[in-house]
């Protein structure tokens, strides 16, 4: 008998310690989402309140996973992901303090230097250090590795030259982790890059949005004409910023945000379906819906099983995030077909709004095209 | 330790005793007692049962690896359906026990429609008026379907039938032995199309290197991985009483998942892999089979709608409380 080509996890349970979390994070919310319309709610991971990211800091909920050494909850990802699944059920707007939480502060937890652990960690904890991904560029897209920006060494510090583009609320975050070109040409692909964490209000960096195509302005271009920053802003290895990257992204692809993007929409939909009498089709419908996203919840809780077990699930992140992906994309156009002529005004909206970003989905964190090739890859396929 | 001892052993018992030849015979009309020998004197019929009485005393949950195995390689008995109503029989009955879900009265006698590994089963647990038993298929009509059988249920084949407790939930158990086969056959599909999509050869290089096979490839993997979940999740979630929405969970996105599996595996395999010669559709078939088995995936999905409709929850709150193990 040969070893498959793809062995599928097995169902983990979360353990009594991260449920434990449930009832206190849905205690925070329920006041502060109760006034939220859907259309709001729907922008999730989109919405920017800082307001709101400091008071869930003060309850204890950013930086969960980081050191008590530095500010953070020390917890593990299990409970990472029942607060992280509480905030995206109800569409809290988590954006504000979503990169630090999620990706800046593990990545200088993991790679920084003590001065950069104690200067930043406590602060992203408190909710008063927002963050942005400083990755993509004009043509730097999916091809990561084609990135121009550069930054040369100078005699106390790093003077960089370049543009970042798509970088998501760079007008409100105040530092940037970029990854740059410290030595060599776009040629060299991923050899030669490294990370700088950049404070935004050096002299030199223009942030211009690019409002999108629901009317929001989370989007930013961001230019750097002659930016000096100092010596330790270099985070990790010098040249070692491609690895640093691919750990970073295989934390934001393991949550549970890749399911929920849509859960608003699923729920007032649900709402205003109880309001009438039952319908086969749209009884089927929700019957549908539910079921795969029970079954998705449980890929996602399986994931970070193995993530808490000190692994990288590479292929299986992979996974779980193109099928989580199409099924936010899918849940919307399966609704819209059965929208009736007297549906209610939120729902509408909600809908319209959706349907307009429902590609962003499957394009960021690595384009579905990407993702697929990973887990060709991981298939032996290639 | 002693779920993987057993687990390892069934697949080298499965490994060596079946074959593209043995189970295409099977579903030719071949006598099934050899095999179904074979699997019960390894003791595979009586996992749950407890060990003082005989079995290996396996929950549930454990068993479903083991009912994966048997869909992975094809088992065409229904050793799953038979060991899942085990602990409700006393003695071993004659021969395997295929599941009826439905029936219908007819002039003929009562009539069971598409009965999944109906035609290679010995007994038939289904339920008449009410009252779940178990009915030797010595005498009764037969009208086989590879293994598959649309079974007729004569009054004399009645007047032997043995009770089986109330409320036996025979649908359930039907519905969550045929997710895990079609989690198992889904994966047997998967390494069949990896394994040509890397040797055949076309324009010059192999397939697999063709980005459009790749991607396919890609969604088949997601296909088994949550059909494996959905079929898990629902053992794990132990017996079930009728009505149970876990068996539903577990057998309305298997079956989704098993037509899109079988067809994205025939799309990489081309002409080849309709040929009757070439093992694919042994187990695509079983794979359609099993999909209609006990209703497809809008029969289960009704249940669940309507149970959430009426819960008065939100998702979040339902996916919690009714449709996690």
């Amino acid at each position: 008998m040969s070893t498959p080509a793809f062995a599928p996890l097995s169902y983990a349970n979360l353990p009594d310690s991260a449920e434990a979390l449930r009832a206190r994070i849905r205690a925070f919310l329920a006041p502060r989402m109760a006034k939220l319309q859907p259309q709001v709610r729907a922008r999730s991971w989109m919405g920017f309140d800082a307001d709101f990211s400091r008071a869930l800091a003060g309850a204890g909920f950013v930086g969960l996973t980081l050191p008590k050494a530095y500010g953070g909850a020390g917890l593990d990802h299990f409970s990472r992901f029942v607060v992280v699944e509480e905030l995206l059920r109800v569409g809290a707007p988590v954006c504000a303090h979503w990169i630090a939480d999620r990706q800046s502060g593990p990545l200088i937890a993991r790679y920084g230097t003590e001065a950069q652990k104690a200067f930043y960690l406590p602060r992203i904890a408190k909710a008063e250090a927002f963050f942005g991904i400083g990755m993509s560029e004009p043509q730097a897209g999916s091809d990561l590795s084609a990135i121009r920006t550069r930054a040369e060494r100078i005699s106390d510090g790093w003077r960089i030259n370049g543009q970042k583009l798509w970088t998501t609320y760079a007008h409100r975050a105040h530092y940037l982790i970029a990854l740059v070109r410290t030595s060599g040409t776009p040629e060299d692909r991923h050899k030669g890059l490294s990370q700088l964490i950049i404070d935004l209000k050096t002299p030199g960096i223009t942030v211009r949005t690019i409002p999108d195509l629901a009317g929001d302005s989370h989007f930013n271009e961001v230019f750097f004409d002659n930016v000096v920053v100092p010596e330790e802003a270099l985070i990790g290895q010098e040249g070692g910023g491609w690895a640093q990257v691919n750990a970073e992204l295989a934390f934001e692809r393991a949550g549970p945000e890749r399911i929920y993007s849509s859960i608003v929409l699923f729920e007032t939909w649900l709402d205003a379906l109880r309001q009438r009498p039952a319908n086969a089709v749209t009884q089927r419908l929700a019957g549908r819906l539910v079921s795969e996203l029970a079954t998705l919840r449980a890929l996602s809780v399986a994931v970070t099983a193995r993530l808490a077990a000190g692994e990288s699930p590479l292929l299986e992140a992979a996974l779980a995030k193109d099928a989580g992906t199409g099924f936010e994309q899918e849940l919307i156009s399966l609704l819209a077909d059965v929208i009736a002529a007297d549906a209610p005004p939120d729902l509408l909206a909600t809908l319209h709004y959706l349907m307009l970003v429902a590609p962003t989905f499957s394009l960021r964190g690595g384009t579905r095209e990407i993702l697929r090739s990973m887990i060709a890859r991981g298939l032996g396929l290639r | 330790m002693m779920d993987t001892m057993l687990l390892d052993a069934a697949e080298k018992l499965f490994a060596a005793s079946l074959s593209p030849a043995v189970i295409t015979a099977l579903e030719s009309g071949a006598d099934a007692l050899p095999l179904w020998a074979t699997l019960t004197q390894a003791g595979l019929a009586d996992v749950l049962i407890s060990e003082t009485q005989g079995g290996v005393g396996l929950t549930m949950a454990a068993l479903f690896p083991l009912a994966r195995a048997a869909g992975e390689h094809g088992v065409p008995l229904p050793l799953i359906e038979t060991a899942l109503l085990r602990p409700l029989t006393g003695t071993l009955p004659d021969g395997p026990m295929a599941i009826a879900s439905t029936v219908a009265h007819t002039a003929a006698g009562w009539h069971a429609p598409r009965v999944p590994f109906g035609a290679v089963a010995g007994v038939l647990a289904v339920e008449l008026d009410g009252k779940a038993q178990l009915v030797p298929l010595k005498h009764a009509t037969r009208q086989a379907h590879g293994l598959d059988a649309d079974i007729t249920l004569t009054p004399e084949t009645l007047a032997v039938a043995l009770p089986l407790p109330e409320g036996t939930a025979l649908a359930e158990l039907g519905a969550l032995a045929q997710a895990a086969r079609i989690a198992g056959a889904l994966s047997k599909v998967l390494a069949m199309s990896i394994e040509h999509a890397t040797t055949r050869a076309q324009f010059g290089r192999k397939i697999a290197d063709f980005q459009a096979v790749q991607h396919q490839l890609a969604e088949l993997a997601e296909a088994v991985q949550l059909a494996s979940l959905a079929a898990e999740m629902g053992f794990v979630a132990g017996r079930p009483e009728k009505g149970a929405l876990m068996p539903a969970l577990a057998k309305a996105r298997t079956s989704a998942l098993a037509a899109r599996g079988a067809a994205i595996a025939h799309a990489v395999h081309g002409a080849m892999g309709i040929a009757q010669e070439f093992p694919l559709q042994i187990f695509t078939r079983a794979l359609h089979s099993a999909r209609l088995a006990h209703g497809a995936e809008g029969f289960w999905q009704d249940r669940l709608g309507a149970a959430l409709l009426s819960s008065g929850q939100t998702s979040a709150d339902f996916v919690d409380t009714a449709l996690t193990p």
